[in-house]
């Protein structure tokens, strides 16, 4: 392993700690702990160690608005159900510090209850956590990182829409 | 054993669990996180109830093991503590905070001031009712040893409610 | 009997005889404070979980209705020709890999990049509903 490498890794160690998301006991791991070996909840949790796998694939066939929003990311960790989604929501928020972000997007519509907030130091947002309850359930969204909110909102449109309609409705099938 | 089973005998455990479980962790949200955890672990161990003698016991051990795991995790991370005769912490049981007499929480207090031990026999016996050998075997102790730790806390508890004002003395 | 039970050598039977006892209106005023301990011990044995503990319980005991569509997701990305080829060898760097409460779901970058799309895509939704809600 070249020293350059070892100086990134480094780097990146420095960056991640300096940025203080990932300590063991922030809100958003405990309320995963809790709910990691539970069967009622769907979990998705991409370290910074993956982040760091997945910057060095082949990017051919990926759209570059795709390929720069996802080297900028650091983690993702999603925590999802389908059981008792509003109680699920409302613990969420009160179990989250909800004065450490600055709110971003809240959509209510009905039942929907779908927030969306942001840390941000220096004009760059390095974390963008969404809450929501919908028809999906609940979910609960957290990625880190450099995150460029414009690209991010925008790739809904550029991605390949046909296919993920398919998925929602391959879902809805059961 | 069926889902059918455990909702007949096990689930209904879970008052007596959660009791355990407060008078060791003394936090609301905690204990009944042990409660489920304990409850999710006999059910997955469902194939061996019948080796048990006593599906009861067995889960009153497997709550305080659970428990004391959490304590000793909670030691490394040093959460302050939370005595649940505070009647201003938020995690007291509401049904205790509407019980404001000077006794009861004096008996609270030297309660949760006995040795550990001394505090789960008198849990399992004054407030759950087991018998000796129950308690003998769910705390792993001996029939004797059961016996000097209910004594020792009746003395301590006789003589803090003797005395006022009065510190518990531990002392047998 | 009282004696007894503080010498601890009184049974069950004897000790539900005392509290019987302690529960009624005729005691002697020295021995009002005891009365206030065996009530406390019966209070303490009302003391119940919150409500909803046993639906929590049984929720997850039952075993799982749906599969995970994000692993159902990511396979279907694959499929679309999203996929990405992996053609370094894994790094193994020397970093403490920072304390992460959860274990990393996928082995395999692969996926890994497939949910991240996903996620990408899924929060990219929702967000445009709030802010072109008529799309």
């Amino acid at each position: 392993m070249s020293a350059f490498i070892r100086k990134l890794s480094v780097l990146a160690a420095l960056l991640v700690v300096s940025a203080g998301v990932f300590a063991q006991d922030d809100a958003i791991g405990k309320f995963f702990g809790k709910y990691v070996d539970d069967s009622r909840f769907t979990i998705v949790s991409v370290s910074p160690k993956m982040f760091r796998l997945l910057s060095k694939v082949n990017w051919d066939t990926i759209p570059s608005d795709l390929r720069q929003t996802v080297t900028g990311l650091h983690s993702l960790r999603i925590l999802s159900t389908e059981t008792t989604p509003q109680q699920f929501y409302k613990e969420a928020l009160s179990r989250i510090d909800m004065k450490e972000y600055e709110e971003l997007i809240t959509i209510r519509d009905k039942q929907d209850n779908v927030r969306f907030v942001i840390k941000e130091t220096g004009g760059i947002v390095h974390e963008l956590l969404m809450i929501a309850v919908d028809d999906d359930g609940f979910t609960l969204m957290s990625f880190t990182g450099d995150i460029d909110l414009d690209k991010l909102s925008r790739l809904s449109s550029s991605l390949n829409i046909k296919g993920m309609e398919g998925l929602k409705n391959a879902k809805r099938k059961k | 054993m069926s889902l059918e089973t455990f909702q007949q005998r096990v689930l209904p455990m879970k008052d007596k669990l959660y009791r355990l479980a407060f008078r060791l962790l003394q936090n609301v949200q905690e204990a009944e996180d042990a409660v489920q955890e304990t409850m999710i672990r006999i059910w997955a161990k469902r194939e061996e109830w019948g080796q048990w003698q006593s599906l009861e016991a067995y889960c009153m051990i497997s709550i305080k093991n659970g428990c004391l795991d959490r304590l000793r995790k909670q030691k490394l991370r040093s959460v302050p503590e939370n005595k649940a005769w505070d009647i201003s912490s938020p995690d007291k049981d509401p049904q205790e905070k509407m019980m404001a007499k000077e006794m009861t929480i004096q008996i609270m207090k030297c309660m949760d001031e006995l040795p550990q031990q001394q505090q789960l026999v008198i849990q399992l016996r004054e407030i759950e009712g087991l018998s000796y050998n129950e308690i003998a075997e769910v705390l792993d102790m001996s029939l004797d040893q059961v016996k000097v730790n209910l004594f020792r806390a009746r003395s301590a508890i006789k003589r803090s409610i003797i005395q006022t004002p009065s510190a518990c003395d531990r002392k047998a | 009997m009282l004696e007894k039970y503080w010498q601890a050598e009184t049974t069950e039977e004897e000790e539900r005889q005392l509290a019987e006892y302690f529960r009624g209106t005729e005691v002697p005023p020295e021995w009002e404070s005891y009365r206030e301990l065996f009530s406390f011990f019966e209070q303490e044995a009302q003391v119940k979980p919150g409500p909803d503990l046993e639906r929590r319980i049984m929720e997850s005991i039952r075993p799982r209705r749906h599969t995970a569509w994000w692993a159902a997701a990511a396979a279907i990305i694959l499929l679309l020709g999203v996929e990405p080829l992996f053609r370094m060898a894994p790094e193994k760097t020397r970093v403490e890999q920072t304390a992460f409460v959860v274990k990393d779901t996928y082995d395999d970058p692969q996926q890994a990049l497939a949910a991240v799309e996903k996620a990408l895509f899924i929060m990219s939704k929702k967000m445009n509903k709030g802010l072109h809600p008529i799309k």
